[in-house]
Formats: C-alpha cells, structure tokens, sequence
C-alpha cells in the first residue's frame, strides 16, 4: 500500500528546453503533418515564434526534463510494471515552440484505493509556465497501480 | 481545407481519423519522441517477464497524441483549451487504430464547443474516451 503521507509531496521544480529536433521527432511519430509542426520558416510565417509543440508535447517534457522520470514510483514504492496510466488532463494557456524554458512544478495531489486496496491511484498535479513567466498548462494525471 | 469547427451543430461528428496499423516502428518513434522509456512499449522481453502480456502495447499517451490530431486537424493548436481523457483499454500490436469525435455542446456565451472524443481499437473495442474544449472563430 502506498504511504497516504506522501500526499502532497512535491514534483519539482525543473526546467527543460523545447528543442526543436525533439518536437520534431514527437510530431514525426504521432503522425503531424502540418508544417508549424516542423519547420520554423512555416511557424513564423503562420505567426507563431517558433516550431509549434502539437498540444500533448508538454507531457513529454516531463519525461524529457528529469533524468529518471519513474524516479517518483520508486519513491512511491511502486514498480513501474505494476502501472497503468489512468488520466490525464491539460488546460492550456500558452501554446510551447521551440527555443521555451518550461518549467514544472506540482505535487502529487492525492492517493487512494479501489476493491479494497486491489487498486491504487495518484495523481500528480503539475503546474508548466515558460522562461515569460506565463502559465503554459495545468497538467494532471492519475497512475493506476496494481497489486499482484 | 477542413470544414470550420463552427460550422458543427451539437451532435454532428466530426470527420474520423482511420489510423494504420501500430507497428513496433511507431512504439519506437515514440518512444524517442516522447521521451517515455518505459521498455513495456518496445521491449518484447520486458513486456512478457515484467508485465505478463503477450508483446509490447501502445503507449496510452501515443493514443491521446493521435487523438489530438483530429483536433489539431480541425483547428490551430492555440485554439485548444483543455483536453483531458481517460484510458479504457490496452493497444496491441497491429491494431488500427480509430479517432472519432462528435461536437457535445457550444459553450454559452463564447465561442467554444465541446467534443467529445474517442480512440477505438478494432471492433469497436474503446481505448480511451476524454472530451476537449476549442476556441472557434
């Protein structure tokens, strides 16, 4: 069982560059084609201020921006083969080009059960802003641990 | 060119998404592209000692992506305000995969509608179902 006490342990703050090869690669691989995804001439002519991350990039930052991204399940007690991902939930304010500092900070917001214990859930709460200072996205996601 | 968004009434489905099938090519795109390293997604040895499956599956956050382009098709990526889902069901190997979208509602008062969204696996078989909020015009 995942020690409640760690409800509100914090996630962050780090930071981590939008590079432009990375979301490229990510709007390559889930299938983009509109060229703000992947080239800054058509970005800017569109009138944006860089390459464009499609809208779930952000998450992959997260991955991107800490050198053990599981490193919270260890923390939690939990292996990593044990989980499913339950949630996840954006509400955007700011699209992410490339060349932006994101920078996360958040919590992890709740922990509970299901079928007497068989289920267990956290959920992380993450706030990203940019190197503006600006709220980019409030980010929560919900992991589904199983017991065997 | 896209039919507009706003043109949609409540109830009207948006145009599908017919996606080919998942090949361990795409788990590994992904993989590098997202920055999720979890071996359930590419390694077939990981996937059958550590997660007791058959072979590796999709990655769930691979299925939201995909969903986000029926989206991102039908709008500019600044229009969208929040989109959230929920994962149902696994993505195995070869599946093609389907996006649908339906418009739930206009929201009073703006320009936003809700839609509702889901990724389907074939037969039907639900894979995630979440909902979005856009900005039209």
């Amino acid at each position: 069982m995942i020690n409640r006490d760690f409800i509100g342990l914090p996630i962050g703050p780090f930071e981590v560059t939008a590079e432009a090869g990375q979301i490229r690669l990510f709007a390559k691989a889930t299938g983009q084609t509109n060229p703000i995804f992947f080239d800054d001439k058509a970005a800017r002519a569109a009138g944006y201020r860089a390459i464009v991350a499609p809208p779930t990039f952000v998450h992959s930052l997260q991955h991107i921006g800490q050198r053990d991204p599981f490193a919270l399940f260890a923390q939690l007690g939990v292996k990593l083969e044990d989980t499913l991902h339950g949630t996840q939930s954006f509400t955007y304010s700011e699209l992410v080009c490339a060349g932006d500092v994101i920078r996360f900070q958040g919590a992890v917001s709740d922990i509970y059960a299901k079928k007497n214990g068989a289920l267990e859930f956290f959920v992380q709460d993450i706030l990203a802003s940019n190197q503006l200072g600006r709220e980019v996205a409030r980010i929560q996601s919900t992991t589904i641990v199983v017991s065997r | 060119m896209a039919r507009p968004l706003s043109s949609y009434a409540p109830g009207e489905m948006l145009p599908s998404l017919e996606l080919p099938p998942l090949t361990r090519h795409m788990l590994a795109l992904y993989c590098g592209g997202s920055g999720d390293h979890n071996p359930l997604h590419t390694d077939i040895d990981f996937a059958r000692e550590a997660g007791h499956l058959p072979d590796v599956i999709g990655h769930g956050m691979l299925s939201m992506a995909l969903a986000a382009r029926l989206l991102t098709d039908l709008a500019p990526p600044e229009a969208l305000r929040a989109f959230e889902v929920r994962f149902v069901g696994m993505t195995h190997i070869h599946e093609a995969l389907t996006v649908e979208g339906v418009v739930e509602e206009r929201l009073a008062g703006s320009g936003r509608v809700k839609i509702a969204i889901k990724v389907l696996a074939p037969e039907g078989r639900l894979i995630l179902n979440g909902q979005a909020i856009i900005d039209t015009p």
